[in-house]
């Protein structure tokens, strides 16, 4: 039979030790639970579909270090001697970096100005691609529909040529937001009475270059790009080895001509890694906190077990020499731990929840998911379990007669 | 009766050896972990301009005009126009006057066998370097004229000199930045980092120092390579550079320096004529606000320090909690087997405070230890923060801070954690445990 | 020097009241080696609990050294049993982890006496005690007896007022026992007060005055050269 009753009494007697046990499991119980959900909220933001093909994508910086005039001269070249390399599949020049945290962005509406008679002007903010030719087999983006840019769309202009008109091609959550219900193919969008672009296709959701904003799918790709003094390389490899290819292509690059820069090469992975590493961090440092946490709380069963069981040596003798097995002493103290886990779980669930209001109040991040409670109960209950199984089956042990020894 | 205290509770540690490094371990792992933790917290929240947090300041104006209000930080643009940063030099009312951004330059030097590099340079009006207490072991700040003019003279880091001119000065050498050749001027300090950055905050206010300083109003002649945040309330076509310092886009971070509050006091009246007479003309559309603000609110406005930054420090703290409550029981429960020597003692005239005395002596050796244990897990600690955190790098190091915050950290530990079970144990009822039978 | 008169001490449990002590009188002069006996449950723990202001109790008075110390705080309490009262008991009560020098130091060490002083008293009570050789062993290095006259060294360390024993010889084997008794006798002859608690009747006729607790009252009885004669003062049952 459960001895619940008879140990919940001697618990009541003495019950400074059990209050402190309970509290502080019912702290590493919130703890736990929050880290644990915490952590899961923000792998997932992590691992969300980039929209791209990361894996096998890589970057490389070029400057040419005279004066601009050069600068689509070197991109020409560097393109061709880029696609001529073995290792490359397809290679693109870029103005922005998807993932890499910097780029323009800008505000695109369904209208020139603000306020049409009549007609209600939607907006959306995105992040813009201004790309080359290949630019969807090296991102790896999955065009669904209306079609890519025609051969001659794509055009490098200096600032003092701006187009004032270009197709474009929009991810689908744009299209949704500007277009909702309507087919977006042929739909014109602009930025304000500058530039007016007509949209020829929409892409699955990709990633523009800011993840941490509220619209991190919001991307807009533009076949002008804008000569500034450098550009990105976007470069497809279907070698395993990306770094070996990326030294590889910059020494290339390096060679063809002594006036240039060229450098900050990156696997795209790499790149992916950088702007989440805030993220990674956490992750690492609560799991090291969860585990460190739960460690410090098996230490202190496992010392509180062996000691409160060397207490009770007279009277563990006297249970056995009354007809207890030794399975009903590791049951009895076994219980005695669970029901110490069971106050734990019921304050330390308030104490998870009130935590996780706290924090939403006060730092904005996301509430508790509520089953991390029942689950981090569940580690706490295994953990501290599995630490007392020492010190326990020792005790189940001793024999009957220590009751008689006396001291 | 110290040293008394301290030699019973070094005894008694030793009776129990498995439970007394139980808990000097769980003390030292939460310690540690709170160390880590507030080092890195204490190096991030620092501002390293407090001393003059009352005599400069960084300007904003609010040029905006969209309803929104500009989309970051506190809602009004942290940086200015070309068109008011001129204004404002040219005024000359602040006794001190910094205009800053962020470029990269190509770097090369002729003749050398270092390659053509990118570098990180501040592109800065030369009270830059009084203002913000830039060191210089060679050569000087540049004149007012070539201040003014944006002339191509260079200050560098110590290590870029080096790089270049590793057996000589730099002072005098020239160097060709983006294509134009630059004298060098002056050598700052490689030891000089100021983190965070808070003359620019913007992007990663801990980064390396930067290794090129030149005059701001290069500008004015040309674009440099930009490497800060450009951003606009309305659509403008800018197709020349000309367009872009007549624009509304705002770019450039301002700061005041005062000599004193009648300084500050023209100043803010000079801003105040300068925007009604800019409004009028069309500018300032929303508001003719203008905010000088302290490092401190700087610092905050740029949320340096990150809401995570923060959750890790109270994460810590409630991981201290839980080794503190272990210590508690622990320490309940090893001194419940002092009961009988507790009771001799108090037969023998001691009082229920030389009991209660004593056993803190105990619990405070027991968090000492774990102090100690703890600050070289901090190491660790730090370490692993270094790896994690690649911005971090030259910040999370034992500092000052953790020194003091170890000891603190002890004594709260051994004193919160050694409350309850010394009292206990000197209400010891001596008669109880005095008969044999 | 130490008078108790109509102690009352109550044991209250939420069933039960114990009257362990009830109109409890007691005189012993400077110097006598007073031996109280009694049947088990009759009060003697009680009492020497209170003599060794251990307990306090609820009635009645008791003087020492012609103080009254009935209604003392915990505090004063303990600085009277540290400077006042020697106590020696059965279990002997030696600290374990202490050597023999630091365990006769523990009472002065609450006295916030100089190092040097401390040192003085405690060789010189050893020595008294013929253990001043050893007072680097352990408690666990000695007999029963050795030990017992270790717990004597400590008691005489604070130069008490008077003796409190609590069965002296009840650990120990025949020889030791009157080892032990024959030094208590040694230092009563110095002038020492002794008030001894006690079970065994051949024990308790060493002592010049025999008290006797029935039921938490006294029945006094002296003994004068092994020949029981009952007091005059109360009319009770003698025990021989």
């Amino acid at each position: 039979m459960l001895e619940t009753g008879p140990i919940f009494r001697a618990m009541l007697r003495r019950p400074a030790g059990p209050l402190l046990i309970i509290l502080q499991l019912a702290i590493t119980i919130a703890i736990v639970s929050n880290s644990l959900s915490f952590i899961q909220k923000r792998s997932e933001f992590i691992n969300r579909e980039p929209g791209l093909e990361v894996e096998g994508l890589l970057k490389i910086w070029a400057k040419p270090d005279e004066s601009r005039g050069n600068l689509d001269d070197m991109i020409e070249e560097d393109l061709r001697f880029l696609n001529d390399q073995s290792t490359v599949e397809s290679v693109i020049a870029i103005n922005g970096l998807p993932m890499g945290g910097m780029g323009g962005t800008s505000g695109f509406a369904t209208a020139p100005t603000m306020d049409v008679e009549g007609q209600q002007v939607l907006s959306a903010a995105a992040s813009m691609l201004s790309v080359t030719e290949g630019w969807l087999e090296t991102l790896g983006a999955t065009l669904i529909r209306g079609e890519n840019f025609a051969f001659d769309d794509y055009q490098r202009f200096r600032p003092e040529n701006n187009p004032t008109s270009s197709p474009i091609i929009v991810t689908e959550v744009i299209a949704e937001q500007l277009f909702p219900d309507q087919n977006p193919i042929g739909q014109s969008i602009y930025i304000g009475e500058l530039v007016s672009f007509t949209v020829v296709g929409v892409i699955e959701n990709m990633f523009g270059h800011q993840l941490y904003w509220e619209w991190p799918y919001h991307t807009v790709v533009i076949p002008k790009m804008q000569l500034s003094e450098s550009s990105n390389y976007l470069i497809r490899t279907n070698e395993k080895s990306e770094e070996l290819v990326l030294d590889d292509l910059v020494a290339g690059l390096r060679d063809l001509s002594d006036n240039r820069i060229v450098g900050d090469e990156k696997t795209m992975t790499t790149i992916a890694r950088d702007t989440y590493s805030g993220e990674y961090a956490m992750i690492t440092l609560l799991s090291i906190v969860v585990f460190l946490l739960i460690g410090v709380n098996a230490l202190g069963v496992v010392g509180l077990t062996s000691f409160w069981i060397s207490q009770r040596r007279k009277q563990i003798g006297i249970r056995r020499a009354l007809g207890a097995s030794r399975t009903a002493i590791v049951r009895y103290f076994l219980l005695e731990n669970i029901m110490l886990v069971a106050g734990a779980v019921a304050i330390g669930g308030i104490a998870a929840i009130s935590a996780s209001i706290y924090m939403v109040k006060a730092y904005g991040f996301e509430p508790l998911a509520w089953f991390y409670i029942p689950a981090s109960a569940l580690v706490v209950l295994l953990i501290t379990l599995g630490a007392a199984i020492f010190p326990v089956n020792k005790a189940s042990r001793i024999s009957p007669v220590e009751a008689v020894a006396g001291r | 009766m110290l040293g008394y205290y301290i030699r019973l509770s070094w005894l008694s540690l030793k009776k129990t050896p498995v439970l007394s490094t139980l808990m000097v371990l769980a003390v030292a792992v939460g310690i540690g972990s709170c160390l880590t933790i507030l080092t890195l917290y204490g190096a991030v929240s620092s501002n390293p301009m407090a001393h003059k947090n009352e005599s400069i300041a960084a300007i904003q104006l609010n040029t905006w005009g969209d309803e929104g209000g500009y989309y970051e930080n506190n809602n009004i643009p942290v940086s200015l126009t070309y068109l008011d940063a001129k204004a404002l030099y040219d005024a000359d009312v602040a006794d001190q006057l910094v205009l800053t951004i962020l470029a990269g330059m190509a770097v090369n030097v002729p003749g050398a066998d270092q390659d053509a590099s990118v570098e990180e340079s501040r592109v800065v009006t030369r009270d830059f370097f009084d203002m913000f207490d830039v060191p210089l072991i060679e050569g000087a700040t540049w004149s007012e004229r070539a201040d003014q003019y944006g002339e191509p003279v260079a200050i560098l880091n110590e290590a870029l000199a080096k790089k270049y001119w590793p057996d000589s000065e730099a002072v005098g050498k020239s160097m060709e930045l983006e294509g134009v050749a630059h004298t060098v001027v002056g050598v700052v300090d490689e030891g000089w980092n100021m983190t965070p950055s808070v003359y620019d905050l913007y992007g990663e206010p801990f980064r390396d120092a930067p290794q090129i300083y030149i005059p701001f109003f290069q500008v004015a002649e040309k674009q440099l390579p930009f490497w800060g945040n450009m951003s606009g309330w309305k659509v403008e076509d800018i197709r020349s550079h000309q367009d872009l310092l007549d624009s509304e886009l705002v770019w450039i971070y301002a700061w005041a320096g005062f000599s004193s509050e009648q300084n500050r006091g023209e100043f803010e009246q000079f801003l105040r004529g300068f925007i009604d007479q800019q409004h009028e003309q069309g500018r300032y559309p929303l508001s003719q606000d203008f905010y000088l603000q302290t490092p401190e609110q700087w610092l905050d406005i740029f949320e340096v320090v990150s809401e995570d930054d923060k959750l890790l420090l109270l994460m810590s703290f409630a991981f201290l909690s839980v080794c503190l409550l272990n210590s508690v029981v622990l320490l309940l429960a090893k001194f419940s087997r002092h009961a009988p020597e507790a009771g001799v003692r108090r037969a023998l005239g001691a009082s229920k405070s030389s009991i209660f005395i004593q056993h803190l002596s105990e619990s405070l050796m027991i968090a000492l230890l774990g102090a100690a244990l703890g600050l070289v897990l901090s190491l660790l600690g730090l370490a692993g923060v270094r790896q994690l955190y690649d911005n971090y790098t030259g910040i999370a190091s034992v500092s000052t801070l953790t020194y003091v915050a170890a000891i603190a950290l002890a004594l709260l530990a051994g004193v919160l954690s050694g409350l309850l079970p010394s009292f206990k144990i000197s209400r010891t009822a001596p008669a109880l445990y005095l008969k044999a039978d | 020097m130490l008078e108790m008169k109509s102690v009352k001490k109550v044991y209250r449990s939420s069933l039960v009241e114990t009257h362990a002590l009830r109109d409890f009188n007691l005189s012993v002069d400077q110097g006598e080696f007073v031996a109280v006996t009694g049947p088990s449950g009759s009060g003697k723990t009680t009492f020497l609990n209170i003599a060794g202001l251990l307990e306090t109790f609820e009635g009645g008075q008791y003087l020492l050294d012609g103080s009254d110390v009935s209604k003392l705080s915990d505090r004063e309490r303990s600085q009277i049993r540290n400077e006042k009262i020697g106590f020696i008991f059965q279990g002997f009560n030696l600290i374990s982890d202490l050597n023999l020098f630091d365990n006769v130091d523990v009472p002065l060490r609450y006295r916030g006496m100089k190092a040097s002083e401390r040192k003085d008293r405690i060789m010189s009570s050893l020595e008294r005690v013929g253990l001043a050789a050893r007072a680097k062993h352990y408690p666990a290095q000695l007999s029963g007896g050795q030990q017992q006259r270790v717990a004597i060294a400590r008691a005489l360390a604070g130069e008490p007022r008077f003796l409190l024993a609590d069965e002296p010889t009840g650990n120990l084997d025949t020889l030791m026992a009157r080892q032990v008794m024959e030094m208590l006798e040694e230092i009563n002859g110095e002038g020492m007060t002794i008030v001894m608690v006690t079970h065994d009747p051949d024990l308790a006729r060493r002592a010049e005055r025999n008290i006797q607790i029935v039921d938490g009252q006294v029945t006094d009885f002296k003994l004068y050269q092994g020949i029981a004669q009952p007091a005059q003062e109360s009319a009770s049952e003698t025990i021989s």
